[in-house]
């Protein structure tokens, strides 16, 4: 068995073993938190795990299909409003609204991918960003059915609890669903379109169909945790189809370190936890959330998770 | 008659300021290869710095003036600043450039909104263009014909400048190749700096001359910015006459939209956005590229 | 029989001709070459065949279909594999990942998203036998942006291999070789099965006249001559834009 490296390259096993123990005991924890924490604790985690489900949905696209979106809200915000829409329109079961939100995501990231595809290299960034202010401006306009400005009020759960487990399974779903692809075919070839889409073609793939089946996935992974959102608020208005959420992705990925799962997730984790606390303290969020892109950007690119792999590559001394 | 004939003119002065935030935007692009996602926050600076020199001097000629040449400068700091560290990383740091002017959409909305909070707010209109002129038979607003004047003259002083100048001529052969650039015996870096400063000049320009008819607000950033991005896609990113052509183009269907359609105003704007996309990809006048 | 017919084959760029009214025909299993000065459009000649530019006119027949215009993919399904003048790799991935995407493509599927591919032994015994037939078999885990210039050349021939082509275009595949790496990379290319057929770009005159059954020049996008190497060396005209001055 040739020796493992990851996408930046660095040797794997070394990583692995420290990753693995470490990952097991934060799964552990994570399951047993509804008994340990108080009711405002664990929303706190459930809405970092759903992030975290958002961040990995993005690092899809971004880090490993190479296609930079600027509208990711959109399958969040089509998530969200399916399941409140259906919930508050028809009485349907929110979980049931989820697995509709997934469908109906599909289809959406099939129609507005195929558009985004179609004109390739920057124009992509600027096209998911335009798709996503429509949503957000039909959102807003559709009054009879989103409520417009005021929002949807829909059912939750029976209780706290169970809210919080669902989004905790589903949360395992896609990491470990997300794990398999990528070590798969099908993610290998993503990878191969981010690390060159021309010899790709060269070596006779279709490479627009990889991507807009890319865009589909992450756009279904994208409304899961819209609609898992939904459940965990009671709450949905035009907000979760703001552009400040698509960048807010952005930077949970800059942070973290894209290309990666564990990436996404510590960058979320990290970026959630700031929100709260910022917002305590401040009514500069914003401000402070542009101050960690720029400085991300400028002198961290690696993110949080590139920069501990490669401490634990190098040795702390060196 | 009257009516249609406002909505034509109203049309037009959008497409206008559309054309000067396009036009800015591809001439960055052209040149530099970075992607300026805050393109509408220079503009909404510049609405807003027009206004604070408005209220503090009484004379929105100043203002006229003076905000898009402090957005040009502060323009100019930015890329010697953020974005000309960045040329060296890999392919040109591009991706890196975009992803941090992202990140200044939200330090300008944020230092906007703390400076002059969230309400909408407006620039008198100057008196010398107040009030209407007749023709024919057509009751027009001064400030709007003027700003169609000045857009008209702004484009033509851009076609000239890039036909006829140095940068111009860089700009047609498409040069994004430092070392050729150097070898013309060019400073690319000052030239860099220049263009940005161009663009954003032209942003803010459009930004202070908007105050009189649409309003200075916090949100007017990412508004104009999409209206912007589907001009680009429109026209095709790289293309003057392109730039021109969309804007009056999607100026028009975004004003008609606005006035027939008001329960789905963005309809009209992105139906031609999607016709373009599926018949032309890369735009109406947009170089086809190959594979 | 010939595999590959160049009808009037013409590219403009603007104004700049860089293929101008080419006709070509190349027989299976011939070892022909491209020369010319730089600039003569000998990359742009191979870019339309292989699908990377569309061709202004005329018309590009490979085993009787016309494939003028058709994307790179598909030209790639039909049989025609190729390498880039500059290497054109995946940096950041392993040898054998390199060579197992080209594997993939041809003999796997690539839609699997559920078997790891480390798994599926076919695909890596596959890309394995690919790298040992380059000579690569003992650095299949290395990164590739970690191998020397000429071991990635090798890497671009493994990738062109692996899609299984009945045509392989290479684009000087000696460039920025050491002596001793040509030498190497003359006999592999010798050594390649005659069912294959191999159209490549070539400076070096002794790789040259080593390889080819047949020589053609191009010159400002025009073909000038074709024929045997003997019969090219002995042409005038060639001599005089070609041989006379470059070497």
């Amino acid at each position: 068995m040739p020796e493992r490296t990851d996408a930046a390259g660095l040797p794997a096993t070394r990583i692995v073993t420290i990753l693995r123990y470490a990952g097991v005991t934060l799964l552990a924890a994570l399951a047993l938190v509804p008994l340990g924490l108080g009711d405002y604790a664990r929303s706190i985690v459930a809405e970092v795990l759903l992030f975290c489900i958002f961040a990995m949905s993005l690092d899809l696209l971004l880090g490993f299909t190479g296609l930079i979106s600027f509208g990711h809200a959109a399958f969040f915000g089509i998530g969200a409003y399916t399941v409140a829409v259906l919930g508050a329109q028809f009485g349907l079961h929110p979980l049931l609204g989820a697995l509709v939100a997934l469908v109906v995501a599909a289809f959406a990231a099939a129609v507005i991918g195929f558009f985004c595809i179609r004109a390739s290299g920057v124009y992509f960034i600027m096209l998911t960003l335009a798709f996503a202010q429509l949503l957000h401006s039909v959102a807003f306009k559709w009054r009879a059915v989103t409520g417009g400005s005021d929002g949807l009020i829909l059912r939750s759960l029976e209780s706290g609890v169970t809210t919080y487990y669902v989004i905790f399974v589903a949360f395992l779903g896609v990491y470990f669903g997300l794990r398999r692809l990528i070590a798969a075919p099908l993610g290998q070839v993503f990878i191969g379109i981010r690390e060159n889409e021309t010899r790709m073609r060269a070596a006779g793939y279709a490479t627009a169909r990889y991507k807009l089946l890319s865009f589909v996935i992450a756009g279904c992974l994208g409304a899961l945790s819209g609609a898992l959102f939904a459940l965990l608020n009671g709450f949905v208005s035009p907000a979760v189809l703001f552009w400040t959420l698509s960048g807010e992705g952005l930077i949970m990925l800059i942070l973290g370190g894209m290309g990666t799962l564990v990436g996404p997730i510590v960058g979320a984790a990290v970026f959630i936890g700031l929100k709260h606390t910022v917002s305590t303290y401040s009514d500069h969020w914003e401000f402070v959330v542009g101050a960690i892109f720029i400085a991300c950007v400028l002198f961290f690119k690696q993110g949080i998770y590139g920069w501990c792999r490669e401490i634990l590559v190098r040795g702390p001394r060196s | 008659m009257q009516l249609v004939a406002f909505q034509v003119v109203n049309g037009l002065v959008y497409g206008m300021l559309l054309f000067l935030l396009a036009a800015g935007l591809s001439l960055i692009f052209g040149l530099m290869r970075v992607l300026n996602l805050a393109h509408g926050s220079f503009y909404m600076l510049g609405a807003f710095i027009g206004l604070a020199l408005v209220q503090a001097t009484g004379n929105y000629w100043l203002a006229f003036f003076v905000a898009p040449l402090l957005v040009a400068l502060l323009g100019a700091v930015f890329e010697i600043l953020f974005l000309r560290p960045l040329y060296r990383r890999e392919h040109g740091g591009h991706l890196d450039q975009m992803l941090l002017t992202v990140g200044f959409i939200f330090v300008f909305v944020d230092v906007v909104r703390s400076i002059w909070g969230g309400d909408v707010l407006g620039i008198p209109t100057p008196e010398a263009l107040s009030g209407a002129v007749s023709i024919f038979g057509v009751f027009l607003p001064k400030y709007r014909l003027f700003i169609i004047v000045l857009g008209l003259a702004l484009a033509a002083t851009l076609w000239f400048f890039i036909e006829y100048s140095r940068l111009g001529a860089m700009l047609r052969a498409g040069v994004d190749d430092a070392d050729m650039a150097e070898g013309l015996g060019i400073n690319v870096s000052r030239m860099f700096t220049l263009t940005f400063a161009l663009g954003v000049g032209l942003a803010a320009l459009a930004g202070v001359s908007s105050g009189p008819m649409l309003g200075v607000h916090t949100g007017m950033d990412l508004e104009i910015l999409i209206v912007t991005l589907i001009v680009v896609v429109v026209g095709g990113m790289g293309s003057l006459k392109g730039a021109l052509i969309a804007s009056i183009l999607i100026g028009e269907a975004d004003t008609f939209g606005k006035a027939y359609f008001p329960e789905a105003t963005m309809f009209l704007t992105y139906l031609i956005m999607v016709g373009v996309l599926l018949f032309r990809p890369t735009g109406l006048f947009g170089i086809r590229q190959d594979a | 029989m010939s595999i590959l017919r160049l009808v009037d084959l013409t590219k403009t760029f603007g104004s700049l001709l860089a293929t101008d009214c080419v006709n070509l025909s190349i027989d299976a299993g011939e070892r022909h070459v491209i020369i010319g000065p730089n600039g003569a459009g000998k990359t742009s000649l191979l870019n339309q065949i292989s699908g990377q530019l569309r061709p202004t006119s005329g018309r590009i027949l490979f085993k009787d279909v016309e494939i003028a215009g058709l994307a790179p993919e598909r030209i790639c399904k039909l049989g025609v594999g190729r390498t880039f003048q500059r290497n054109n790799l995946f940096n950041r991935l392993s040898v054998l990942d390199n060579v197992r995407l080209a594997v993939l493509a041809r003999r796997g599927n690539p839609m699997n998203a559920f078997v790891p591919m480390a798994r599926l032994a076919a695909l890596e015994s596959r890309s394995v036998e690919i790298l040992e037939l380059v000579g690569l078999g003992d650095r299949r885990a290395a990164l590739v942006r970690t191998l020397s210039y000429g071991e990635q050349r090798q890497v671009e021939i493994a990738i062109a291999l692996a899609t299984e082509p009945d045509l392989l275009l290479l684009d000087e595949p000696t460039a920025g070789m050491s002596p001793a790496e040509t030498g190497q990379m003359v006999s592999f290319v010798a050594a390649l099965p005659r069912t294959l057929t191999i159209l490549m770009i070539e400076h070096d005159m002794q790789v040259v006249f080593s390889l080819a059954d047949r020589i053609s020049v191009l010159h400002y996008g025009r073909l000038l001559a074709t024929g045997a190497p003997a019969e090219i060396s002995r042409n005038e005209s060639v001599q005089e834009i070609y041989l006379g001055t470059a070497h």
